[in-house]
């Protein structure tokens, strides 16, 4: 009995063996790389009804609009490894006013929503206080809160580290959130951006200060409305 | 006896699983991203590109978690989660709706676990992603993983996701393991 008992525990711990080794984990000591396959010359392995088909054995989307490889890379140090990706098959179009300076764009932010918007993405490496304040302004000009989130996401994205909740990012989240929500973001993040930081120990007194910042926000974003248009889409009582 | 060696069959059974999970993620490169320990945003934007955006080209199995490795093999373990608002009852809180956000975590070299979120609706995103480049001493705090203070001058922290020194000089961002 102890003999299959030994042989049972035995045979158990080669199969688990060889379930972890013999995968195919990236090769990092590729003697012979793999061949570059352009994957819009091979037929689709598998098609499946979630738009997704087989290629090279990994499972992607159909309607990609770039080849999938597997590629052998070379380190600076010599090291050789390999990784897969997706090369677009065609670029981006280049911003209408990327070829513009800051200074033109600054002028133009007056009433621009793009200009303000582009200006502010450049900045948001400089200058983020400027960035926020262009940002601001492109979400009053146009009512699009996606400004709004894509400065939250840049410049505020970090939410926790080790565990521990940034505590000033998510109160930035919570604030952009909110006005997004006054825009027309129905998503309720701000709702979920303000349990967070309840859960992170935020008390009254701070989640009061910082809807007294999405009211000066709204504010903000009323004057610029109605001094460019004269027109003021968003409601006369905060929503925060 | 018995309950012993049901024990260590379960634990060999699921240590394999795990080991399997893992080496089952996929490793997809990322020419223009920056060192991991000072730039996590860059690997966060990349990884985000690849699931939404106009170069989107994995599925949701598979960009459910991936590495993420630069031009000098520098390797960020990735896992993509989508934010669901909650419903709670007597503290236990459940998912209820999708928030149009995702969390992604990262692993990485030097052993911290950070936590970003990205709205989805928002592509693409820019690599390299600077906006963590204007104030380096909010990064200042982090901790090495041997402890010491992290520092934007030193390099100290080019340690690769195996945490092993490179023979060749503390400049070096080699992997060596």
């Amino acid at each position: 009995m102890k003999g299959l008992i030994a042989t049972a525990l035995l045979l158990a711990g080669i199969a688990a063996y060889l379930a972890v080794t013999n995968t195919a984990p990236p090769n990092h000591n590729a003697k012979s790389p793999p061949p570059i396959v352009d994957t819009a010359t091979l037929p689709a392995a598998d098609a499946a009804d979630d738009g997704t088909e087989i290629v090279l054995g990994l499972r992607v989307r159909k309607d990609r609009n770039c080849t999938v490889e597997l590629k052998d890379y070379v380190t600076p140090y010599g090291d050789m490894f390999s990784a897969w990706s997706c090369t677009p098959h065609s670029q981006q179009p280049p911003h209408k006013y990327s070829n513009y300076d800051d200074a033109t764009l600054e002028v133009m932010a007056w009433s621009d929503a793009e200009a303000a918007s582009l200006l502010g993405k450049r900045l948001i490496e400089r200058d983020t206080r400027k960035s926020y304040e262009l940002l601001v302004r492109a979400a009053a000009l146009d009512s699009d809160f996606r400004h709004l989130a894509w400065l939250a996401d840049q410049a505020y994205g970090i939410v926790s580290i080790d565990g521990e909740p940034h505590m000033g990012n998510l109160s930035q989240q919570y604030e952009l959130a909110s006005v997004s929500h006054a825009l027309g973001d129905l998503s309720g993040r701000s709702d979920y951006f303000r349990q967070a930081l309840v859960d992170a120990g935020a008390d009254e007194k701070q989640l009061a200060g910082l809807d007294q910042q999405v009211s000066e926000v709204l504010r903000r974003i009323r004057e610029i409305q109605s001094a460019v248009s004269g027109e003021v889409t968003i409601g006369g009582q905060d929503n925060a | 006896m018995r309950s012993f060696l049901s024990m260590l069959l379960l634990i060999l059974t699921l240590a394999a699983n795990v080991g399997l999970a893992q080496d089952n993620a996929m490793t997809i490169y990322c020419g223009e991203c920056r060192h991991p320990n000072r730039n996590p945003e860059d690997y966060a934007n990349h990884a985000f590109n690849q699931v939404y955006g106009p170069g989107a080209w994995m599925s949701f199995e598979q960009a459910d978690d991936f590495f993420v490795v630069n031009s000098k093999g520098l390797k960020v373990y990735v896992d993509i989660d989508f934010i669901f608002l909650g419903v709670g009852v007597e503290g236990l809180r459940l998912p209820f709706w999708p928030e149009n956000m995702l969390q992604i975590t990262l692993a990485l070299p030097n052993g911290n676990i950070v936590k970003m979120v990205r709205s989805i609706f928002l592509t693409p995103l820019p690599v390299p992603a600077d906006a963590y480049d204007r104030d380096h001493s909010k990064w200042n705090f982090l901790p090495s993983s041997n402890g010491r203070k992290r520092s934007q001058d030193t390099r100290s922290e080019d340690e690769g996701w195996c945490g092993a020194r490179s023979e060749k000089g503390d400049d070096s961002d080699q992997l060596s393991c």
